[in-house]
């Protein structure tokens, strides 16, 4: 589904270049669970940021579902957000102005769903993550980790292909975390959602069935959970 | 999606309430302020576009030389018209009026009498050319016979009340008696024509008889059967706008033909459409003249409103930045999310317009007081002004969303991942350029308010040459009870002394003769008045040569000159003895004056000729009285009035002081002073909110530098200055920009005076410094409150 071909990323710095990633190639399959893991600085959430497609590499080349993306017309681009791919943020990101009933609905505004079919959707998920009687609070309202649930369920609203999560769980206690974490594992297992999260938790990153390791901007040879075990 | 646009856009503005109130608020002040302005210039420039015909109608003028000067004269034979009109089959019809330049009391009962100066005498066709609806009546007859008259509703109310006006009569003058035939719709307030009452013309010879009972009929201007310049305005209707020129053309040979040579006289043909703003005329631009004025300050302030707007709404752009970024990563086009920032800037500019529509309703009898302007109700709610108000809603949703949807929906989603967001360095330009031009304005305007103050105090204040305090001018009836009235008032306790003369003082002008220069045989134009014995004393003129034998001051055949007149005609070496020849007469000059002002200080002293007559003649019939210092000047004027009743003149008892006849001579520069005042107060306070904005948004940028810094062991005043720096730089800028400009316009401004003060490098401190002041208090309120703010926080939110 995702295949990353000998992509580098460098930012300018003086006279010469600063790598912050180098010569990755990766392949993710459907179905997959993986974490990304990596001392600060190693290019984890940079990596995380190519492949959902708000930063572009230096050089490489990037295949999502078979389709190069580095050409991809902002349109086209804007089109892979809506339907394939779901964010969830470290900071939860919700919009402050809008009540978690309207947070959950925005992503299907904008793919354009009719009001009923956003309407049974958002009634779906509340359910599904127990938030019914919340639907009407703001985010501020709401602790951390409700937060977390609905920035999650805003992710999987418009049923993506692939959820890339930054550090989901960095600012929940473990309880929480091991909350968020469950879900993450359901939605992979029960609807097969790709999952692509960077972590710093190894006990997150057990969750996942696949470990990537980055040192430096180099990626490391993956470990398959289970297998190894 | 519109829905949810339109309720983050409402929760956005009740969250945040003082923001919302400096923004709209600030917005509304800007709107309402450049809709009154409008709305003169709207008023201005739709003149007299309601008559039906407009293109149609022309106005003739004739222009003629008289030595070096061009005058204009809009009055024609009475001939002129009927000629024209039988001469050339384009002419559909032509209105002959005859304004009159003096009051007429008119009366129908004791309790109903009062001045008017707006009595017309005019054709019947004026109802047919021009669209002056009449309401009761019949336009076919109205004005058909002598002695009828047509009021406007508010005459026939003023005069009768509930009662039925038609057929009824009024008295003219106290001598002539006219019978209501009709009664017109009042003449909208922008009309050139502008009158009261419309007498037939055929009613002219008796009104010319009652002002000279010995004219003999070949005199009256309504018998006078040539074809040249006269007595009466005169417009023709025509088959088409194009002909006017071809009937131009054909009025000298008109002319020549009744026996008159057309000598240097053109006749012009001015469309209706362009009198009124003077497009046409030669000089009088006036009217133009203050459209631009008014049209570029109307622009302004709507620019610095809106302006003032973009900065507060882009300087909560951090605030906005998540949002941004989250609606991208969830798939948001910029299309859409500009659209939905446009959403937001259309709610509140609608608010905006909403509350200044209110406002103007509000401010404008104030407005329309200071700038001494009548504006109907109705045109108000016209269509014309409708259309502005549409216009300007337009085009303020359209610019005041331009700039914020533009920025705000330009942020990359990925900048939001990357820790707290930070405004690029070109849009921190743009609302530092949005400052300096803010306050450049309200300096510059700042500037333009003490300067225009400056010269008004000048010329109030500057010594004229006469005496002008605690005179009392009491414009008489020429009649035979004005020497018995004198002699009354001298006698009064607390009277210094009384003079008179054939014209009032500084008010409506004087009469011009043409003299011939002795050595040169120049034509030279003098402005002439006569007065009493009594005047150079009363007003303490000063002689520069005084008569040596002051009884043939008073012979008939003599005159004095004051010191322009005498340099004008060449005689400035010894004037006096020598003869002139001025109105067909020769006189000789018995004296000189020193110059003083008889008119304003716009104009240097004028060459002016004085008669002096014997205080018991008619013409004479200005009276000027000084008071006694110690005389309570109200008293005075009652007992003055008591005396005046107990003559039984036909005129009510009027009055004025000479001082403030002076003064109302710079009614123009009075307005642009106020309006100018007006004005920079509210430049300066939209200047304030923005640059509010931009402190808060510079410190809301800097919170985490602010917090190391104190963590390092800044002072909260170290922190005050570091953020006041920046902003007094800017304001140095503005001043920088604004003094040349100031400058500049002021020069040309103060170019119109005889009589000027000179640029004061003192003003320019002054309104800098407001300005500094200003500006240092408003940004002390958020940098004192960041410098406040505890580190922990700020630094936490990382």
């Amino acid at each position: 589904m995702i295949s990353l071909r000998n992509v580098s990323k460098y930012y300018p710095a003086g006279f010469g270049k600063i790598y912050v990633l180098r010569n990755i190639t990766l392949d993710i399959n459907e179905g997959e669970f993986i974490s990304i893991m990596g001392p600060s600085g190693s290019g984890k959430s940079t990596l995380l940021h190519i492949l959902g497609l708000l930063e572009e590499p230096s050089e490489g080349e990037y295949l999502f579902f078979d389709q190069p993306v580095q050409k991809l017309s902002e349109k086209r681009r804007t089109d892979l957000h809506r339907n394939h791919i779901g964010f969830v943020f470290q900071a939860y990101h919700l919009i402050d102005e809008l009540t978690v009933y309207e947070n959950i609905e925005t992503p299907l505004l904008y793919k354009g769903l009719s009001s009923s079919e956003r309407k049974s959707r958002v009634a779906e998920l509340l359910d599904r993550f127990n938030m019914v009687a919340k639907k009407d609070l703001f985010p501020t309202q709401l602790s951390g980790g409700q937060q977390q649930l609905v920035g999650i369920a805003r992710a999987v609203a418009a049923k993506p292909k692939v959820i890339f999560a930054d550090e989901p769980t960095g600012n929940l206690h473990s309880d929480q975390s091991k909350e968020i974490m469950e879900l993450f594992k359901r939605l992979n297992q029960e609807d097969g959602v790709t999952i692509v999260q960077v972590t710093h938790s190894e006990t997150n990153a057990e969750y996942g069935n696949r470990i990537l390791r980055l040192k430096d901007g180099w990626l490391e040879p993956s470990e398959v959970i289970g297998s190894q075990l | 999606m519109l829905r949810n646009y339109l309720k983050i856009a409402l929760r956005n503005l009740w969250r945040n309430p003082l923001y919302s109130l400096l923004n709209i608020g600030g917005l509304a002040v800007g709107l309402a302020v450049s809709l009154l302005v409008l709305l003169f210039v709207v008023h201005e420039v739709t003149y007299d576009r309601f008559h039906t015909h407009v293109d149609r109608i022309f106005q003739v003028y004739g222009k003629m030389k008289f030595g070096e000067q061009e005058i204009q004269m809009a009055a024609m034979s009475a001939r002129f018209g009927p000629a024209v009109k039988a001469a050339d089959p384009d002419v559909v019809d032509f209105v002959r009026i005859r304004k009159s330049s003096d009051r007429v009391v008119i009366k129908t009962d004791p309790e109903h009498r009062d001045f008017e100066n707006r009595f017309i005498l005019a054709d019947g066709s004026l109802l047919k050319v021009f669209s002056f609806p009449l309401l009761r009546g019949n336009p076919a007859t109205a004005l058909s016979r002598p002695m009828t008259v047509l009021l406007t509703e508010r005459m026939a109310r003023k005069y009768f009340g509930e009662t039925d006006p038609i057929g009824r009569t009024l008295t003219y003058d106290g001598k002539l008696t006219f019978e209501v035939s009709g009664i017109l719709k009042d003449p909208p307030s922008n009309s050139t024509l502008d009158f009261d009452f419309v007498g037939s013309l055929s009613s002219h010879p008796a009104v010319e008889r009652i002002r000279n009972t010995i004219i003999k009929d070949d005199q009256v201007a309504f018998f006078d059967q040539s074809v040249g310049m006269g007595s009466y305005e005169t417009w023709f209707l025509l088959r088409s706008p194009e002909a006017a020129g071809r009937v131009a053309r054909i009025v000298p040979r008109l002319v020549k033909a009744s026996g008159h040579s057309t000598g240097e006289t053109k006749f012009i043909f001015s469309p209706l459409r362009s009198v009124h703003l003077g497009t046409a005329n030669f000089g009088d631009t006036a009217n133009l003249r203050y459209v631009y004025i008014f049209l570029a300050i109307a622009l302004i302030i709507l620019g610095l409103a809106l302006i003032n707007y973009m900065s507060l709404t882009t300087a909560r752009a951090s605030k906005r930045a998540k949002e941004v970024g989250v609606r991208k990563a969830m798939g948001a086009l910029r299309r859409e999310l500009a659209a939905q920032f446009y959403g937001e800037s259309f709610v509140m500019t609608v608010a905006a317009f909403g509350l200044a529509l209110l406002l103007v309703q509000l401010l404008r009898p104030v407005f329309f007081q200071m700038l001494q302007l009548r504006i109907d109700d109705s045109f108000l709610y016209g269509p014309a002004f409708l259309l502005t108000i549409l216009g300007l809603l337009l085009l303020c949703v359209l610019l005041s969303g331009s700039y914020p949807a533009a920025l705000l929906s330009g942020f990359r989603p990925v900048s939001i991942m990357k820790g707290p967001f930070r405004a690029d360095r070109r849009s921190v330009w743009v609302r530092r350029g949005f400052t300096v031009l803010q306050f450049a304005v309200s300096l510059a305007l700042m500037v333009c308010s003490l300067t225009i103050g400056k010269q008004l105090d000048f010329m109030r204040n500057r010594h004229l040459g006469l005496f002008k305090d605690r005179v009392l001018v009491l414009p008489l009836d020429d009649s035979r009870f004005n020497t018995a009235f004198r002699s009354r008032v001298q006698a009064q306790a607390g009277v210094e002394q009384v003079a008179a003369t054939s014209s009032p003082l500084y008010r409506n002008g004087y009469s011009m003769f043409f003299a011939e220069a002795p050595k040169t045989k120049k034509q030279v134009s003098l402005y002439v008045m006569s007065v009493d014995e009594n005047f150079f004393r009363t007003l303490r003129i000063p002689w520069k040569i005084s008569p040596s034998e002051p009884t043939r001051l008073t012979t008939g055949n003599t005159l004095v000159l004051n010191e322009v007149a005498a340099r004008e005609m060449g005689i400035a070496e010894r004037p006096v003895g020598r003869q002139l020849q001025i109105g067909g007469e020769t006189q000789e000059v018995v004296g000189l004056l020193k110059n003083f002002n008889f008119s304003s200080l716009h104009s240097p002293i004028q060459p002016l000729a004085v008669w002096v007559a014997k205080d018991t003649v008619r013409q004479l019939n200005t009276l000027y009285v000084r008071l006694d210092p110690k005389a309570d000047l109200r008293q005075k004027v009652a007992e003055i009035g008591a005396v005046y009743r107990s003559f039984r003149f036909e005129k009510p008892f009027e009055y004025y002081f000479l001082d403030q006849a002076f003064d109302a001579l710079y009614k123009a520069e009075d307005r642009l002073a106020r309006m100018f005042q007006a004005f920079t107060a509210f430049a300066v306070f939209i200047a304030g909110l923005g640059l509010f904005g931009l402190v808060t948004f510079m410190a809301e940028q800097r919170t985490k530098e602010i917090g190391i810094r104190k963590v390092l062991g800044a002072s909260v005043a170290g922190i005050v200055a570091l953020l006041s720096k920046d902003f007094l730089r800017l304001i140095l800028v503005s001043v920088g920009l604004a003094s040349p400009a100031a400058w500049y316009i002021m020069e040309r401004w103060l170019a119109d005076f005889a009589y000027r003060i000179e640029p004061d490098v003192r003003l320019y401190v002054l309104a800098g410094g407001a300005t500094l002041l200003i500006a240092l208090l408003t940004v002390s309120v958020q940098s004192v409150r960041a410098g406040l703010a505890n580190p922990v926080k700020s630094l936490r939110s990382e």
